[in-house]
């Protein structure tokens, strides 16, 4: 029984229950989404035990064998992503808490909807229905983006609307083109039938799903649409979308890649030219930047470039260590764009020469960010490192000259993350108001941390999560489970 | 095991330990230096105002942004939508012909 597959009901309900609450009152509304993301954080840690015992477990939709029924699949890759989508979801939910005060029940039912799109992307065996959650995630997006209402939020959603959908179409016409060819949409079997299918038919239709999933990952040239996305969004929402969202395309990527295309060599070693690309030009981007969230945008493009870069290597340290990094990009852009919110929050603008004169920053505040910044450019003692130093390890087992490229662009990250830190929280002692942060903002900034400095500190646990994920990427194992 | 994560946490005590000696070594000279006089600032035979060798976070990094080409890549996400889709145009089209001509192989 994969019981964290329930949390995509649950968080179904909870976007159900939102809207019927708020005819009454809105005064209740936030508590639905929180309990729904405890009940789903409950299921998914039921959901471990089976997994890490047996790699991998299967369920079907309905008692139908597969590959007529729809299979739901829980292995090591997703049931952690899962336990950490499902955990920075509530402390999301949580920090929204007091942050939202207008049109919450909007507000609280499309993040719901968003959460219920991640989970059940990372536990779908069938590539059809994973369309069927992008698209969950993908409209609950651009309404979340467009949130604010104002010149800026609704233009980002536009844009956001409409390079999303010409994505999905994409994403749409080549999972259209794998089914005519193979007369099957679920992941395992297709695996084993593309093999016999000849011609350019799976070229074509892989081409079109990795420029669907590419722009939901948002790596370099499909990045465009984060900067604007992040910058109109609540300060939550941008959370949920670079340290969630934007996952879900990764993970897509990564299933279609390694289990049903079987990872050719051609794929590997077009993810790591784009991913060396998408680092390169994110932490540029990132380091002209005067606005706060557009920083952190771009940041999230170069981080995604490390990733397909890790990956991409085609090395099973090389594949381990991107898994790990996803993992850590997750907690960390999470914990930076809450930080960030809690500034933001009674600033007026996301420029940083004027949030420092209109706002004053306390303790928490100020070391959270600092803190996110270290992982990220991945200073020892923070989890970043860990991650990092498989990536540089496995890139110069490879190509020492990746290594030069990773290690560049991390002084990049550090350079244009303490230029930040610096110009929003260290210039703005004697300007503006004080902020005084709510318990429910201060305990989501406090978990973060914990969790950023405990992996930093114990590389044990990472490196052994990573090397229980990477044997997820292996499609015999994947086929033998959904196929039995 | 796909790395040895002991070496990597002696690495990260070394780390520790380094920081935290250093930030010692910080703290006592700071402590020594806190009585002393502050006088003007007086650079390259010019006397200069606090003001003047203040360097704003915002512009500490504008030679290297010079020196990278900053402006340039960012001129090029100029918001514009249709410039975005164009993009991505090119994008699928590299994936479709590596993909074609390289599975082809």
């Amino acid at each position: 029984m994969i019981y964290g597959f329930y949390a995509v009901g649950v968080f179904l309900a909870s976007a159900f229950l939102t809207g019927l609450v708020s005819i009454k009152s809105d005064r209740y509304v936030p508590h639905i989404p929180i309990a729904a993301s405890l009940v789903a954080v409950l299921l998914t840690i039921m959901t471990l035990p089976d997994v890490f015992f047996w790699g991998a477990v299967k369920m079907q939709m309905e008692e139908w064998i597969a590959p007529i029924g729809i299979s739901i699949v829980a292995d090591t890759l997703s049931v952690t992503l899962a336990l950490v989508t499902t955990v920075i979801a509530f402390l999301i939910l949580l920090f929204s808490y007091r942050y939202i005060n207008r049109n919450s029940a909007k507000y609280y039912s499309l993040l719901s909807l968003m959460f219920a799109g991640v989970l059940g992307i990372l536990y779908t065996g069938d590539i059809f229905n994973m369309f069927v959650f992008f698209e969950v995630l993908s409209v609950s997006s651009y309404g979340l983006v467009a949130f604010y209402r104002n010149r800026v939020s609704l233009e980002a959603g536009i844009k956001y609307l409409i390079m999303g959908s010409v994505a999905t179409s994409m994403l749409l016409l080549g999972i259209a083109m794998l089914y005519g060819v193979t007369g099957t949409v679920n992941m395992a079997d297709l695996a084993l039938k593309l093999p016999f299918v000849g011609g350019m038919v799976p070229a074509v239709a892989l081409a079109l799903i990795m420029t669907g999933i590419a722009l939901k990952a948002g790596i370099f040239p499909f990045h465009a649409w984060i900067a604007d996305a992040y910058e109109g969004a609540p300060s939550p929402v941008s959370a949920a979308l670079s340290g969630i969202g934007i996952k879900a395309g990764v993970y897509a990527m990564l299933r279609v890649v390694f289990i049903v295309f079987n990872a050719p060599t051609i794929v590997l070693d077009m993810l790591l030219v784009f991913g060396v690309a998408s680092m390169l030009i994110g932490a540029l981007l990132a380091l002209g930047q005067d606005n706060l969230k557009r920083m952190l945008a771009y940041s999230s493009v170069s981080q995604m470039g490390y990733i397909f870069m890790a990956i991409g290597l085609g090395t099973a340290l090389g594949t381990a260590a991107g898994l790990l990094h996803i993992v850590n990009h997750m907690i960390i852009k999470s914990l930076l764009f809450l930080s960030a919110g809690t500034v933001l929050w009674k600033a007026k603008s996301t420029n940083m020469k004027e949030i420092a004169n209109t706002v004053r920053t306390t303790p928490l505040m100020t070391y959270s960010f600092l803190f996110g910044v270290l992982a990220l450019a991945g200073i020892p003692l923070f989890n970043g490192f860990v991650s990092k130093w498989l990536i540089y390890v496995a890139s110069f087992e490879k190509m020492p000259l990746l290594t030069v490229i990773a290690l560049v662009t991390s002084a990049i990250t550090l350079a244009y993350g303490l230029k930040a830190f610096y110009a929003v929280f260290l210039s703005n002692e004697k300007a503006g108001s004080k902020v005084v942060l709510p318990l429910s903002m201060k305990i989501p900034l406090v978990v973060l941390i914990a969790i950023i400095i405990l992996l930093g500190v114990i590389p044990q646990i990472g490196i052994w999560l990573a090397e229980m994920m990477s044997g997820s990427l292996n499609p015999s194992l994947y086929t033998g489970v959904v196929l039995g | 095991m796909i790395y040895d994560a002991n070496m990597l946490q002696q690495m990260i005590l070394l780390f520790a330990l380094f920081f935290a000696v250093s930030l010692g070594i910080y703290v006592v000279i700071k402590k020594e230096v806190r009585g002393t006089r502050a006088g003007r600032i007086y650079v390259g035979g010019e006397d200069l105002r606090p003001d003047d060798v203040d360097i704003s976070p915002m512009d500490f990094y504008a030679s290297i942004e010079r020196t990278l080409r900053v402006k340039r890549v960012a001129d090029l996400h100029n918001g514009d939508l249709s410039r975005y889709l164009m993009w991505m145009i090119i994008g699928m089209s590299v994936f479709m012909i590596i993909l074609v001509w390289g599975m082809a192989l």
